[in-house]
C-alpha cells in the first residue's frame, strides 16, 4: 500500500452499493414459503407431542417420539431414561415395534415382551428394564412416514384397542405438527444460508466491478482474476473480493484527503 | 478434458465435499453464478449443457468447498501457539491485494485530477 495509514482491508467500506440479484430465486423462496413467526422448535414440539402421548394413556411408564428427516437423521425426545434406553436398543438391534411402525405404517402393540416372539432381542433387552408392553403408532404426512411414537408400561397387557385408537388419533395430529416445526426448522436455516450467500455475491460483484472499471475486458475476465488470486492466495474468491475492495477504497480515501475537493 | 468429462468431475468433487446439489448451488449464487438449482442439476447430471463461465464459476465453488472440508481436518502445530492469525497471517493477502491493484490500478496521484485545482475557487 502506498499510505502507510491506509486501513488494513478489514471491511468493504461501501456497502450501501447493492446491487440486485440477477439469478433465480425461485427455489428458495419456495421453500421459505412455510416461514412464520414462531418460536417453535422441533424439540418443543417433540417434547409437547412425548408429554401428550404419555397423559392420554392409561398406566403409561414412558413415551418417546422419533422423526426421521429426509437425511435419515433422528431426533427424539423422551419422558425418562428408560425409554430412552429402550429407544436407543431398538436402533442398536435395528429392531423393534417403533421401527416396526415406521416403516409399515402401521400402529404396532406387544401385550408382554417376555411372550412376544416378534423382536426377541430387543424383548429380551426391554423386559430387563421393566419395560412389558408396548403401543407404538407411525407419524404419517400425507404418504410420507416421518418417525414414529411410542408409549411404555411397566405391567403386561396395559394396552386395548382403545388405546391403539386414540394414539392414532393422537399421531395424526402429532405428524403434522413435526412436519411444520421441521419445516420452519429448516426454512430458517435456508434463509440465514441465502442471507449469507448474497452478502458474499455483493462483495464479488463490487470487485467484479472495480476490476472493469479498471480496464479487465469483461465480467468473466474479472472473475478469472479474482479466482487465480484466491488460489495464488489460498484463500476463498469472497476474502480477495473484499479485500479488493476495501484497499481501493481505502486508496480512494487516501487520495481524496490529499486532494480535497472544491 | 471434454465437456462430458466435466460434468462428471464436478459432480464426483460435489459428493466428495458432501454437498447436496442445494448446498452447492448457495456457494455457486454466493460466487456470482447466475443459474438456478434445477440447472445445475441437469448440468451434473449430463442431461443440460451450462455456459463455459458458469462452469468455472461452479467449478470455483466446488474447489472451495473441497478446501474448506481439508481445512476442518487441518491439525496445529504445537510449536505455533495459540492458532495464530496475527498479522503475519493476512500479509499474503495484502501482498496479493497490492499486486493485483498496483498491476490495473493508477496509483491515486496517477487519477484524473480536477481541471486546475485553484486553492482560490470559491
Amino acid at each position: 500500500m502506498t499510505d502507510p495509514d491506509a486501513d488494513r482491508p478489514a471491511q468493504a467500506p461501501v456497502e450501501h452499493l447493492t446491487p440486485a440479484a440477477a439469478v433465480d430465486l425461485g427455489t428458495a423462496l419456495t421453500q421459505m414459503a412455510g416461514l412464520v413467526l414462531s418460536r417453535e422448535t422441533v424439540d418443543t414440539a417433540l417434547q409437547l407431542v412425548t408429554t401428550l402421548a404419555a397423559t392420554t394413556t392409561a398406566g403409561t411408564l414412558g413415551a418417546a417420539v422419533t422423526v426421521v428427516d429426509e437425511h435419515g437423521k433422528r431426533s427424539r425426545a423422551a419422558s425418562n431414561s428408560a425409554v430412552e434406553e429402550a429407544d436407543a436398543l431398538q436402533y442398536e438391534y435395528d429392531e423393534g415395534p417403533c421401527l416396526a411402525a415406521w416403516r409399515t405404517r402401521e400402529v404396532v402393540r406387544i401385550d408382554d415382551t417376555t411372550t412376544d416372539g416378534r423382536w426377541p432381542r430387543w424383548n429380551e433387552a426391554v423386559s430387563r428394564l421393566g419395560v412389558r408392553s408396548v403401543l407404538s403408532a407411525p407419524l404419517l404426512v400425507g404418504d410420507e412416514s416421518i418417525g414414529a411414537m411410542k408409549v411404555y408400561c411397566e405391567r403386561p397387557r396395559n394396552y386395548g384397542t382403545h388405546d391403539e385408537h386414540v394414539m392414532r388419533l393422537l399421531a395424526a395430529q402429532a405428524a403434522i405438527l413435526l412436519a411444520n416445526s421441521q419445516s420452519l426448522q429448516e426454512a430458517r436455516r435456508l434463509s440465514r444460508q441465502l442471507t449469507d450467500a448474497l452478502a458474499s455475491r455483493d462483495a464479488v460483484a463490487r470487485a467484479t466491478g472495480v476490476l472493469l472499471a479498471q480496464g479487465t475486458a469483461s465480467e468473466e475476465d474479472a472473475f478469472a482474476v479474482l479466482a487465480a488470486a484466491a488460489r495464488q492466495g489460498d484463500r476463498p474468491v469472497l476474502d480477495v473480493a473484499r479485500a479488493l475492495v476495501a484497499t481501493v477504497a481505502a486508496r480512494n480515501r487516501a487520495a481524496g484527503a490529499r486532494r480535497p475537493r472544491p | 478434458m471434454t465437456t462430458g468429462e466435466r460434468h462428471r468431475r464436478m459432480d464426483a468433487a460435489r459428493v466428495r465435499a458432501e454437498l447436496t446439489v442445494q448446498d452447492l448451488w448457495l456457494r455457486y449464487v454466493a460466487l456470482g453464478g447466475t443459474g438456478d438449482a434445477f440447472d445445475l442439476d441437469g448440468y451434473l447430471q449430463g442431461l443440460v449443457p451450462l455456459e463455459t463461465f458458469q462452469q468455472d464459476v461452479l467449478a470455483q465453488a466446488l474447489n472451495e468447498a473441497l478446501e474448506d472440508g481439508y481445512r476442518s481436518y487441518h491439525v496445529p502445530l504445537s510449536s505455533h501457539p495459540g492458532g495464530d492469525t496475527g498479522q503475519d497471517g493476512d500479509d499474503p493477502l495484502d501482498r496479493l491485494i497490492e499486486r493485483l491493484v498496483g498491476d490495473r490500478l493508477p496509483a491515486p496521484r496517477e487519477l484524473p485530477e480536477p481541471p486546475d485545482p485553484s486553492p482560490t475557487t470559491q
